[in-house]
């Protein structure tokens, strides 16, 4: 079943550079095939555990090994369904838009990516789909034109530079242990100087792509240059790869004394980012710049969560994290889109064009705000259930004042940068007028991600209740 | 008697079960009939007569309620009703004075209400959520539910201190108006006083000395006070200050055990004040209205002839009877009896200085009409009124069981003298003042109060200007946020090419030595 | 034993207001027909609704409902006596201020989304009222913040949305901190249902900071909408909403949902005993009553009469919250029953500030001059009302009143009533120079700006019908407070059932 969740998105890409005039179908296929495998794929290992491939059969350690646990089908599932979503869009706004004909293999080439990345258990194979996942991105954000090309130049040089960083990191590690395999490595590690820097210099280079503070200064800039539907598969999808990648090394490599040693970091940066990322969203004139800074926010929770996982040893907090992780995916997906059919029918990218938004555009304001909703924690959505259950671990680690004060203040911001948005949208006095009749599909589109984060919620016991088996 | 209690709340009833009640009721409802019926006349002309007989309904109806009552809650509602529409009586002439009244009125009137809602509050408490009369009645009472209820009903009553209303108040509120309240609303306070405190509770006999001082400073205050001033409807009203004063001596004696041998004096004369006090203050009004050809000085001279207690009147017997009970031995220990019947001696010849007083002072207004008005029905339909009080007034002493034997009490000489030195006395004083001119200088007389400052100055309390503000703090966010900026500017490539190998370093170092 | 559908009757309650107002979302704006019998549709099957279940719960049954949600926290819903007090209050009080607002949004713009979120947000207020333990709660909690947020920028206009930013500043702040107490208690005991003398007793003594640090924070978060001292900021500014939505606000849904709150968790998650235990109920009620007093000495100054009426509110509020605090049967009755005749009180107050505003354009309190002759109606009512405030009987408020007063008492705290007497001194010194202005002063000059609204009567009888009903009430609550079918007796029979358990 793994061979055609990688079989369907590399025939239909490799198709569509045959035949462009069907692409946006084959694209949508492929994505919808998908995105039924992989929920089969879910079930199936709900039912019988985490399942394991190697490919051509050839034994472990040597042959290409992929490995399903349950979060992986999940983020399979997250991911093939946001791509078909962000098709759907794509394609309803594709006269409009006139987004170019590379938009489509290269999204599917970037589900592929991700699919892969999601499998992989070993570290060569992940540095090849980090490398793949990178160039994609970096030519997605290209598509919008002239402008773009300044971010994205600087997304590909660092997105290079951070892939190089890992990969030293790999050759550090294999020169020592001989070893790629993540259980085989996890087997024979010795916490030791030399293990350190290798880590120090994977985790420095998948900081970099994952956009985490402090390195995050490539993200608003490419995010926002790109066109919409882009941005809402970079934002979802593209920056969790690389947190995946580091949860897996510091989680399943690093000895206990090297994890305790580097939790204050990571929870340190991602207070940081936090709260540095929620001042400019609350501070950046313009809007696509204000949802691309709360992505740097966001992930901040992520980046705590890793750090406190790393420091308590609670499946809860780790349970909290993912649930970050797929309620921010749908989340800012919602947001980009939203905020991208805005910014196209009222034209203009600074923040007052929202201006009476919630007049002319209600059903994407209306998403905006389902989804910031969201973003902040009320509840019942996804990131209620995540910041619930990170308070719980929390709480049952007797963590009582810091860090839920921690949260209490990174909540205020993202609610602030919020309804920042919303309020401008109230203002009646002086809307500004759309430049057409605004569509409904689209909004529509952008609304059922922001739907679906809340839906989230009802299915939180079944979901904690999964993750946490995973830690 | 009309039982409400599946109605309303438990004990709520209405009816005139004791005599007290009766006695009261009867009193109010003659004095409220009058007053309406003069109104009819007096007020035809007033601009604003729907909102007056509005007000007028509304507190005639919260006085009888009162009275009715059977519970302390029904005594609240009709005595809150009363007080509050009251207001509307006041200010009725629309008059800056009359606003100045109205004001100082209506602030102690809620604060009345108020304290009168607190012991109610803590008698209900005492009384484990009973609110009938005779359950009260076993539950003993506390210093502080006393202060309370003193307070709260006093204030309506007007004995002093708590009198400042009044002077203001009555010359204000048109004729009928001030005679319900002088007649039948003061006397609500006084219902109030005998009923909400047990009588024999050990608790109140202490206050009893107190409250027996009070009453004659009351008494004489109000004479001294009413010296001063030359309008006749402030004579009166501190004529009623002064009357209230007895009364409240009579209250507090009937708090002592021995309260049926009171009972009956008091409200022999809180009925006979009523409509005495009712008639004077309705002569006034059409005294102040017009010139009257001189026979209708009958009018002023019969009720206040009865409250100089002249002989043979009904003022007579009442007073006869309170000298009685005080020299008796139901006076609490720590009051001498003597300097009580002495008091009540010199209080007399104040009493009738007094109304010498007022009679001048009524007939140097009438001196300022120069013609004489045409006596046409509405004067008469007047005077009728008051002529219709002035009969009951004399009907009162020989008819009424109550007052009858002390009436027939007063028929011996000894009596007959005693009745008659100190109005004599008075008459002789006043005559020797006028002859010899006894004078203040005259910046003391007519001033005004000094309430009135005092009620505006508690006006601009509770209608503040302007009023504390919580400071604003401002920061110049923006500011320091331009300032980051332009540190900031830079190649994001070289930026964070350099936090890498910053944190590499960094790290790797920490690593090494942790 | 009741039917099987009965189970489902506290979904259908909510879905009663929810339901239309989704509906009315779609509606366009001409469609004033069908919108208007979209609403009071859902008005009429909500009372009917309410009344099966009132007769049920007066029989002693309880409703129960619920959905998985979180891991030891399901989605609660349940209908018992409390929760009918504030469905019925709200339910009741929603019939009146829609009424009122189809006559007071007339011809104004955005009427669809207006009434849609009006149903969002009285269908939060009766789940809130319903929601069967504190996750339930806060979430209900959260979403009466997001659906009055655009009721009360409604105007658009620059002060309004600084108000709605401030407004949320504050309820959202306010919702993060009783997410968090509700959270840390969750962590010590989980949230199981509500239930009389509460579920936390076992772990008093093991747990005591905890709980107390927990209590803090739902205070705190509870405290922002029930417009506690330092948290009220937000009320005076929310006045710049129309009419309905500050007599929403005001009387029936936010600040009661604070109020409510209080309860529920001084009675059904700490109980008495344990409140007592750990000495909490001493410094929430010393906060409420500083908040009385604060209020009602700020809504002296204030010249706007929408603001003095904010104001009032703070104070009135606070005297439920005094009621609950004191820890005392006949107190909470007060307090209970406070929370019902405040919330007529208040209404009846706004819609005649609203008719003063819509007929005259009058929204100073020295523009008032004379009003009486000109709307006698409206000025009864507001004369009515304002008594009530203060407390004179026979009135509603007085009931209230005298049941905290007797509380007070019984529960030693004389400082208490000596509050009660000073905050009806300003109450008075508050109201009464209105209701002068309004009968005895004559008028000055013209109004600011009159409209004809209705050939016969002082204004539309749409705004004038709603007001009445509620004045009526006022009176009927007062007089036949012990009757069987009043608040009182009801707030009775919730403390009969709160104080019995064992």
């Amino acid at each position: 079943m793994i061979i055609v969740l990688l079989l369907v998105p590399l025939l239909s890409a490799l198709l569509m550079l045959l035949w462009p005039r069907i692409a946006p179908l084959l694209a949508l296929l492929s994505a919808a095939v998908s995105s039924l495998f992989a929920a089969k794929l879910l079930l199936q290992v709900n039912e019988q555990g985490t399942l394991q491939w190697l490919l051509a059969g050839w034994p472990t350690g040597l042959a290409i090994s992929w490995q399903a646990d349950s979060l992986s089908c999940l983020l399979i599932l997250l991911c093939s369904i946001l791509q078909l979503l962000v098709g759907f869009y794509a394609f309803a706004t594709r006269a409009r838009d006139q987004l170019s004909q590379g938009f489509w293999p290269l999204s599917t080439l970037l589900q592929l990516s991700l699919t892969v990345l999601w499998l992989s258990r070993d570290l060569f194979n992940l540095y090849v789909c980090l490398e793949l996942l990178g160039l994609v991105a970096v030519a997605l954000v290209s598509l919008s034109g002239g402008k773009a090309f300044k971010p994205a130049l600087n997304y590909l040089l660092l997105s290079l530079f951070g892939s190089l960083c890992y990969l030293l990191g790999v050759v550090l590690l294999y020169a020592v242990y001989g070893l790629l395999d993540i259980k085989g490595l996890a087997q024979a590690w010795q916490a030791d100087w030399l293990s350190s820097c290798a880590l120090l210099l994977m985790s420095l280079g998948l900081m970099l792509k994952a956009a985490l503070w402090p390195l995050h200064a490539w993200l608003p800039a490419a995010h926002a240059a790109a066109p919409a539907p882009v941005s809402a598969l970079l934002s979802a999808l593209v920056v969790k790869g690389p947190l995946f990648i580091l949860c897996l090394l510091w989680l399943q490599l690093a000895s206990v004394q090297q994890a305790q040693l580097v939790a204050p970091l990571f929870a340190g940066a991602g207070l940081a980012a936090l709260l540095f990322g929620g001042w400019s969203a609350l501070r950046t004139p313009f809007i696509k710049n204000l949802v691309a800074y709360s992505t740097v926010a966001q992930l901040g929770y992520a980046t705590l969560a890793l750090g406190l996982m790393l420091k308590f040893d609670q499946p809860l907090i780790f349970a909290a994290l993912w649930l970050f992780v797929l309620a921010h995916a749908l989340a800012k997906a919602a947001c980009f889109l939203a905020v991208g059919e805005m910014s196209a029918t009222l034209g203009g990218k600074r923040l007052t064009i929202v201006k009476g938004a919630s007049q002319t555009m209600p059903l994407a304001m209306f998403a905006f705000a389902v989804a910031g909703g969201s973003l902040i924690g009320l509840p019942p959505s996804g990131g209620f259930v995540a910041k619930w259950a990170l308070l719980q671990g929390l709480w049952l680690q007797g963590e009582l004042l810091l860090w839920p004060l921690a949260l209490v203040l990174a909540t205020l911001l993202s609610a602030a940068y919020v309804f920042r948005v919303v309020v401008v949208a109230f203002d009646r006095a002086d809307p500004v007028a759309p430049d057409f009749a605004p569509q409904l599909l689209p909004q529509w589109l952008a609304l059922l991600p922001a739907l679906a984060v809340w839906a989230m919620a009802m299915f939180s016991e079944p979901l904690l209740l999964l993750l946490r088996l995973e830690a | 008697m009309i039982d409400l209690s599946s109605w309303l709340w438990p004990g709520a009833g209405l009816g005139l079960v004791t005599e007290l009640q009766q006695v009261w009721w009867y009193f109010t409802l003659s004095l409220w009939c009058v007053a309406g019926i003069f109104s009819l006349s007096f007020m035809a002309q007033s601009a604003h007569k729907g909102r007056y007989w509005l007000f007028f309904c509304l507190s005639f109806a919260g006085n009888m309620l009162l009275i009715a009552a059977l519970d302390a809650l029904s005594f609240y509602i009709g005595f809150s009703v009363m007080s509050l529409s009251a207001y509307g009586l006041v200010v009725d002439s629309g008059s800056k004075a009359a606003r100045r009244a109205g004001r100082l009125y209506l602030q102690l009137a809620i604060i009345g209400e108020l304290l009168l809602f607190a012991a109610l509050v803590l008698r209900a408490s005492a009384a484990d959520g009973q609110y009938d009369w005779q359950s009260w009645q076993q539950v003993p009472l506390d210093h502080l539910t006393i202060l309370l209820t003193i307070l709260g009903l006093g204030l309506k009553a007007g004995f002093w201190p708590l009198h400042i209303w009044l002077p203001q108040a009555h010359p204000a509120a048109p004729a009928p108006a001030s005679a319900v309240l002088s007649g039948a609303m003061i006397k609500a306070g006084i219902l109030g006083l005998i009923v909400f405190l047990p009588s024999g509770d050990p608790q109140l006999q202490h206050w009893i000395p107190y409250m027996i001082t009070l009453g004659f400073i009351s008494a004489v205050f109000g004479v001294l006070a009413s010296l001063v001033y030359r309008q006749p409807k402030v004579i009166l009203a501190y004529s009623s200050v002064s009357q209230v004063g007895y009364i409240v001596v009579l209250v507090a004696l009937a708090w002592t055990n021995h309260a049926a041998a009171v009972l009956p004096v008091l409200m022999a004369y809180a009925a006979h004040h009523a409509v005495a006090k009712g008639a004077l203050f309705l002569y006034a009004g059409i005294s102040g209205k017009q010139r009257l050809p001189a026979y209708w000085q009958l009018l002023f001279w019969g009720p206040a002839l009865a409250l100089m207690a002249v002989p043979f009147s009904g003022g007579a017997a009442i007073k006869t009877g309170l000298k009685s009970l005080l020299s008796s031995d139901l006076l609490p220990g720590g009051l001498n009896a003597e300097i009580l019947t002495t008091l009540l001696s010199v209080g007399a010849i104040l009493t009738a200085l007094l109304f010498l007083h007022l009679a001048v002072a009524l007939q140097r207004q009438q001196r300022e009409y120069q013609h004489k008005a045409d006596p046409g029905l509405a004067l008469y339909w007047q005077g009728a009124c008051v002529v219709l009080l002035l009969l009951i007034l004399i009907w009162l002493p020989w008819y009424w069981q109550p007052m009858l034997q002390l009436s027939q009490y007063t028929l011996a000489w000894s009596k007959i003298w005693g009745l008659s030195w100190p109005l004599l006395a008075a008459v002789g004083i006043f005559m020797l003042g006028r002859w010899q001119q006894w004078r203040l200088p005259a910046r003391y007389y007519d001033r005004n109060s000094p309430v009135l400052a005092w009620s505006l100055r508690l006006k601009r309390l509770y209608q503040p200007q302007r009023q504390w503000q919580a400071p604003v703090f401002k920061f110049n966010w923006r500011g320091i946020e331009r300032a980051c900026n332009r540190t900031a500017t830079g190649s994001v490539v070289g930026f964070s090419a350099l936090v890498i190998l910053v944190l590499l370093v960094l790290i790797t170092l920490w690593q090494y030595f942790a | 034993m009741s039917p099987f559908w009965l189970s489902y009757l506290p979904v259908a309650i909510i879905l009663s207001s929810l339901l239309p107002g989704l509906i009315i979302f779609t509606l366009k704006e001409q469609q004033v027909k069908l919108r208007i019998s979209l609403n009071l549709l859902g008005v009429s099957v909500k009372l009917i609704l309410v009344l099966i279940m009132w007769q049920a719960v007066k029989a002693g049954d309880i409703f129960y409902f619920s959905l998985p949600f979180l891991p030891g926290a399901d989605l609660v819903l349940q209908g018992d006596a409390l929760s009918l007090l504030f469905v019925v209050l709200s339910s009741v009080l929603w019939l009146a201020t829609t009424i009122y607002a189809i006559g007071y949004l007339e011809n104004s713009p955005l009427r669809s989304r207006f009434f849609g979120y009006f149903s969002l947000c009285v269908s939060a207020t009766v789940g809130l009222a319903l929601s069967g333990n504190l996750v339930s709660f806060l979430l209900f909690y959260e979403l009466l913040t997001l659906a009055t947020f655009p009721l009360v920028v409604h105007r658009g206009t620059p002060q309004s949305l600084a108000a709605g930013r401030r407004y949320l500043a504050y309820t959202l702040s306010g919702g993060l901190l009783l997410l968090t107490g509700v959270a840390l208690l969750h962590s010590v005991v989980q949230s199981p249902q509500f239930i009389p003398g509460g579920y936390v007793s076992a772990v008093v003594s093991e747990h005591a900071m905890l709980l107390k640090l927990a209590f803090a924070l739902m205070i705190g978060g509870l405290g922002v909408k029930a417009a506690l001292l330092p948290l009220h900021g937000w009320l005076p500014q929310a006045m710049v909403a129309p009419a309905p939505v500050s007599a929403l606000l005001h009387a029936v849904a936010v600040v009661k949902a604070g109020a409510f709150g209080i309860i529920r968790l001084v009675y059904d998650v700490f109980g008495v005993d344990s409140m007592q235990q750990l000495q909490l109920a001493e410094p929430l009620m010393l906060l409420a009553a500083a908040t009385i007093l604060y209020g009602s000495w700020r809504a002296l100054a204030q010249q706007d009469i929408k603001r003095r009426l904010a104001y009032s509110t703070i104070s009135q509020v606070s005297y439920i919250t005094v009621g609950v605090a004191m820890l005392g049967p006949l107190a909470a009755v007060g307090g209970l029953v406070h929370l019902v005749h405040q919330g007529v009180m208040k209404i009846t107050l706004f819609f005649c500030a609203g008719n003063y505003a819509e007929t005259l354009g009058v929204h100073k309190i020295r523009e008032l001059n004379g009003a009486g002759r000109r709307m006698p109606l409206t000025s009864a009512a507001f004369t009515l009302a304002a008594l009530g405030m203060i407390g004179i009987p026979p009135s509603a408020g007085f009931i209230s009143k005298w049941y905290l007063g007797l509380g007070a008492v019984a529960t030693d705290n004389n400082l208490m009533l000596m509050v009660f007497v000073l905050s009806g001194l300003l109450n008075a010194g508050y109201f009464l120079p209105i209701v002068y202005r309004l009968w005895f002063l004559p008028q000055r000059g013209s109004w600011p700006q009159e409209q004809r609204l209705s050939a016969s009567l002082e204004t539309h009888w749409m705004l004038l019908l709603p007001m009445l009903f509620t004045a009526l009430l006022i009176i009927l609550m007062g007089l036949f407070a012990s009757t069987g079918v009043s608040p009182l007796s009801w707030a009775q029979l919730i403390v009969e059932r709160e104080f019995s358990y064992d």
